[in-house]
């Protein structure tokens, strides 16, 4: 949401209320304002690729990347993941003299095909690009994950399949193969999903001095 | 056929090599390492495990590498998704057991055990590989 005036959306950055409660998820609603918002399709966080990225439908494409590795910091109900080792966490002040391990070498954002949306579950609970964490005994990132699993391993998307309980925990894509991820230094690549997935998590990680190679070219 | 058919043809190869080009890097048709479907069971103190995860990492501590994968548990039975098999070779398995009973808004339940992590070397072939949890009280802390 702190983004959009720098992707040439002030206007709907300013309607947000910044000093009101935002939406989690679509059953633990926000204030008033935020949740209209909440509910809103916005195209600028939907790839084309993805089938559930609908004018109608407020899902998300991207997650920031809170981290890697087998092992999260913390994590409630099956495995809801908190990582704090990447550059994109709950409450994260990382700045890039913090990314020790070099911007060219760490993920920031990667591709999601695992944010819940419509579909997803019976009950009709989603979750979307205006979802604030979710802190109850379930609590869960909803716009973060980490790289713990491999790419795309989880089989259903959140259109089809309830991803509460996954979409932390790793990426995924409509394009065959893999998905794109967004390197600290602004380049933009498509990393496979049959990448070493030792090599795989390193890469989120800021500060772990590896993949000793760095980014494979 | 008019002037502008004929030229449109000649076009055709000069398609196919922009194709090409585009689909190359891309790693389209590309299979990776030579991956290999594990299945088998998942019990807890002697009952199947109603729903869970097992995750399949490479144990790069004893050489190994490549991609991880994962396979869902369901009444007991799993199996590794075509075409994201094992690769093989010394691997770290970590096992999430839940009971299935839907519990606030987390359709697998409660954990039935912490996660479970046992190492396993598997053979570099299509392979059935039964896992028993021990009793949560008799693992260490």
């Amino acid at each position: 949401m702190l983004i959009l005036p720098f992707i040439e959306q002030t206007a709907l950055h300013d309607q947000f209320d910044f000093k009101a409660q935002f939406t989690s998820t679509s059953n633990v609603p926000g204030s008033a304002t935020n949740h209209a918002l909440f509910q809103q399709a916005n195209p600028n966080y939907q790839c084309p690729s993805d089938i559930n990225a609908r004018s109608n439908n407020n899902n998300i494409c991207y997650f920031g990347v809170q981290g890697g590795g087998d092992t999260p910091n913390c994590y409630t109900q099956a495995q809801r993941v908190f990582f704090i080792n990447g550059v994109l966490f709950h409450n994260s002040e990382i700045t890039f003299r913090d990314i020790t391990d070099g911007s060219s070498n760490v993920f920031a954002i990667g591709e999601t095909k695992y944010c819940l949306t419509k579909g997803g579950r019976s009950d009709g609970i989603v979750a979307g690009w205006a979802s604030a964490a979710k802190l109850d005994a379930h609590g869960t990132p909803l716009v973060l994950a980490a790289a713990m699993l491999q790419i795309n391993s989880y089989p259903y998307h959140g259109g089809q399949a309830d991803t509460l309980d996954w979409s932390t925990r790793l990426f995924g894509s409509f394009h065959p193969g893999g998905c794109q991820f967004l390197v600290a230094d602004g380049a933009v690549r498509f990393v496979s999903d049959t990448i070493d997935l030792a090599t795989y998590r390193q890469l989120a990680v800021r500060n772990d001095a590896l993949p000793t190679g760095g980014f494979a070219q | 056929m008019n002037k502008l058919d004929k030229r449109l043809l000649r076009l055709v190869p000069l398609v196919g090599v922009v194709v090409g080009l585009v689909l190359a890097p891309s790693g389209c048709g590309q299979t990776g390492p030579g991956r290999y479907v594990l299945s088998g069971t998942v019990t807890y103190e002697g009952k199947p495990v109603p729903v869970g995860e097992i995750h399949l990492a490479p144990d790069t501590s004893k050489g190994n590498s490549g991609p991880g994968t994962i396979a869902l548990i369901k009444d007991g039975q799993y199996r590794t998704q075509p075409n994201r098999g094992i690769v093989g070779g010394p691997y770290i398995v970590t096992i999430l057991g839940f009971d299935g009973v839907p519990v606030g808004d987390s359709e697998a339940g409660s954990e039935l055990f912490p996660p479970y992590r046992v190492e396993v070397e598997f053979p570099k072939q299509s392979t059935v590989y039964n896992f028993e949890v021990p009793s949560a009280r008799a693992q260490k802390p």
